[in-house]
């Protein structure tokens, strides 16, 4: 038997925060590549440190839906789900390539394969592409288009920063957009001066985080100039100094990260059959039926 | 006697290398069988006399069958789970003796045809046959509240798929967000109907993450306690703070968070292994094996305020308004200030009360009150 745990961050306050967690876990679920899929959570329940005894499989995948490798994935999570023989070099990173390390759980006896994040994995760069393509409605998005890929930066966590620049550098080189910008909250170049960086009427902006939130739908909105007050919502496409920015929210919530987890699940070692292509179908399914773009309409929906 | 002819031939299989199961026992002895149940005893069976004696002991044959064939997993919280579902006698961690009592199978057999209720902190959960006439030994579950336990199925919202319980343990009957899956805040109106044992397990899963899981091991006497200490030396980042919480503090914070009334699960943490807290933990079903994520969070909080030093303040108050801050922080802490109606000036808590004591006693700058140490 084998199972698969999607360790996501959760929130104390907000209940919208694990909507992406069990969304992608619920499409997994439908793929029945796992015995057991479970959701896992640093501020909901199960927590980490229960969630490994409510299952019945000796073989455990976990997958951290978190962006960039970092303080929860190398230390908190390893932490609280008990793997003793845990150190951040069993990854053997520089910072995006985690791949995984196998550890037993101390309490349970079980093996766990402990997944680097989904954020980093070369899988997520066709998710910031779904991304662009569902923000615009348009399956072939990219001629006469810019692509921001937006993200903290460097003050909370010097990898998170890597992360957004790996993507972008990987999305340029395929040279689909006429221009692709790494932004940053917090440093240079920042997002608050997007139309700065680009020449390109239309700009797609997705922000590289996992679940919509503060940061998504107030901060980045209003930093733009999408909107006065992000509890009005926004257009997409909004006019900003002569440019047209299209603008949803968090690329996590996108169906296709499922697809990001099942990968670094199969990349581990579990055996997944044929649930990529399920998955996929389930993903390009909902993302015809989504045509219209959404406006952003506040992180209280 | 047609639910039993299913079950017997899987019996049947297994008979030659011997079956021990809830009072049903079945030996191969120099070719021959032994069939043993706590009614009867026959020797010497060739296979069609074991047959034949089978078909009269349907209740036992249907319930070897339910257990493992349908249910299996022997030694796992699911089985167990389902086993206090209908009484059924829980083998310990050597799956030899019985750590519990339980009903032999033909009382369970006679209370399944009625539906056997248990009590799972907010949760009714009703055991029954599929087929009450001519029981197979299929069981299946319905979930509901326990302030559900009289309705009638037609005025509750009925659901199947056990992942609709999240939505379902997301709020509160106010529409507010439930952090903590194990409050006493439960809404009721629903009903999950037919659930399998597995489906029951999930939705339980969802409902109250977990208590499953932790409730075997109490059951097997290997439940994994973290006390205060233990949890508050293992934070780091900006929880790294909570192990300066005082002693008397966490007593305070128990108190606060951690009794019946906020939570169902019952506290077996205390301060440290051998230091238990003064506040009782509770009588829940489910154990509390570590502080949760949101005493952690709360406890920062309180870390950073207790790191405060106390000071004397001097401020004027009629005895009526000082009992009224009683009553007002009391009406709070008791989360009853919506109860309070909207014209009963005698509750202290009554919110024209608060706004004439806020007229009266606070100023621009707040609180009118003087420190008077230094």
């Amino acid at each position: 038997m084998q199972a698969l745990v999607i360790a996501a961050h959760g929130s104390h306050l907000n209940p919208d925060a694990s909507d992406p967690t069990y969304a992608h876990a619920d499409t997994i679920r439908e793929t029945g590549a796992f015995d057991e899929v479970r959701e896992a959570f640093w501020k909901e329940e199960p927590h980490f440190r229960e969630v490994v005894r409510t299952l019945e499989a000796d073989e455990v995948f976990v997958v951290p839906l978190f962006i960039s490798e970092g303080y929860f994935t190398e230390e908190v999570i390893p932490r609280e789900l008990r793997l003793d023989d845990w150190d951040p070099e069993k990854w053997d990173s520089d910072g995006t390539s985690a791949s995984q390390a196998t550890l037993e759980a101390d309490d349970v006896g079980k093996t766990i394969h402990y997944c680097g994040p989904v954020g980093t994995h070369d899988a997520m760069t066709d998710v910031i592409v779904q991304r662009a393509e569902t923000a615009t409605g348009d399956p072939a998005v990219g001629e006469g288009v810019g692509l921001a890929v937006v993200g903290h930066g460097t003050e909370r966590n010097e990898n998170s920063a890597k992360a957004i620049e790996y993507h972008s550098e990987r999305i340029r080189e395929r040279g689909r957009f006429d221009e692709v910008k790494a932004l940053f909250m917090d440093e240079e170049p920042e997002v608050d001066d997007v139309t700065d960086y680009f020449e390109s009427d239309d700009i797609v902006v997705v922000p590289l985080f996992i679940a919509d939130g503060y940061h998504t739908q107030e901060d980045i909105p209003e930093d733009m100039g999408l909107t006065e007050d992000y509890r009005l919502g926004w257009d997409v496409p909004a006019e900003v100094d002569g440019h047209r920015i299209w603008y949803t929210g968090a690329v996590g919530t996108e169906d296709l990260m499922a697809d990001v987890v099942l990968e670094r699940a199969a990349d581990a070692g579990a055996d997944i059959g044929d649930a990529r292509e399920t998955v996929r179908d389930i993903a390009s399914s909902v993302a015809d039926a989504d045509h219209e773009p959404s406006a952003g309409t506040g992180a209280g929906d | 006697m047609t639910a039993v002819h299913g079950s017997l031939e899987p019996l049947l299989d297994r008979a030659s290398a011997g079956v021990t199961f809830d009072s049903l026992r079945i030996d191969e002895e120099d070719g021959n069988y032994v069939l043993e149940t706590p009614a009867d005893e026959w020797h010497d069976l060739d296979e069609a006399a074991l047959r034949e004696a089978l078909e009269t002991c349907e209740e036992y044959v249907t319930n070897w069958r339910y257990w493992q064939e349908t249910v299996g997993g022997e030694g796992t919280a699911r089985r167990a789970f389902l086993r206090w579902c209908e009484h059924a006698p829980i083998p310990d961690a050597d799956e030899h003796t019985t750590t519990t009592d339980g009903l032999a199978v033909p009382a369970r057999y006679d209370a399944l045809r009625e539906g056997i209720d248990r009590r799972w902190g907010q949760l009714s959960i009703t055991a029954r046959f599929v087929d009450v006439d001519d029981p197979d030994g299929e069981r299946v579950y319905d979930l509901w509240h326990v302030d559900d336990a009289d309705s009638d199925l037609a005025d509750l919202e009925v659901y199947d798929d056990p992942r609709d319980a999240r939505e379902i343990a997301t709020y509160d009957e106010d529409g507010r967000y439930r952090p903590l899956k194990t409050a006493p805040t439960l809404v009721s109106g629903w009903a999950f109907t037919g659930l399998s044992g597995a489906e029951l397990v999930e939705t339980v899963g969802f409902l109250y993450p977990a208590t499953i899981a932790n409730w075997h091991r109490e059951l097997r006497d290997n439940l994994d306690v973290d006390h205060w200490t233990e949890t508050a030396e293992r934070q780091t980042g900006i929880y790294d703070v909570i192990d300066e919480l005082p002693r008397e503090a966490v007593d305070w914070m128990a108190e606060a968070c951690c009794v019946d009334s906020q939570c169902l699960r019952r506290r077996e943490w205390g301060y440290d292994e051998d230091d238990d807290l003064d506040v009782d933990g509770g009588d829940g079903p489910f154990p509390c094996r570590e502080p949760c994520s949101l005493v952690i969070a709360a406890a920062r909080k309180w870390a950073i305020l207790e790191s405060e030093d106390e000071h004397t303040y001097e401020l004027e108050l009629t005895t009526s308004e000082l009992n009224q801050l009683e009553e007002l922080i009391d009406a709070v802490a008791e989360g009853r200030t919506d109860e309070i109606r909207e014209a009963d000036v005698y509750d202290g808590a009554n919110r024209y009360r608060a706004r004439y004591l806020r007229a009266k006693r606070v100023g621009e700058d707040g609180l009118e009150a003087t420190q008077v140490d230094e």
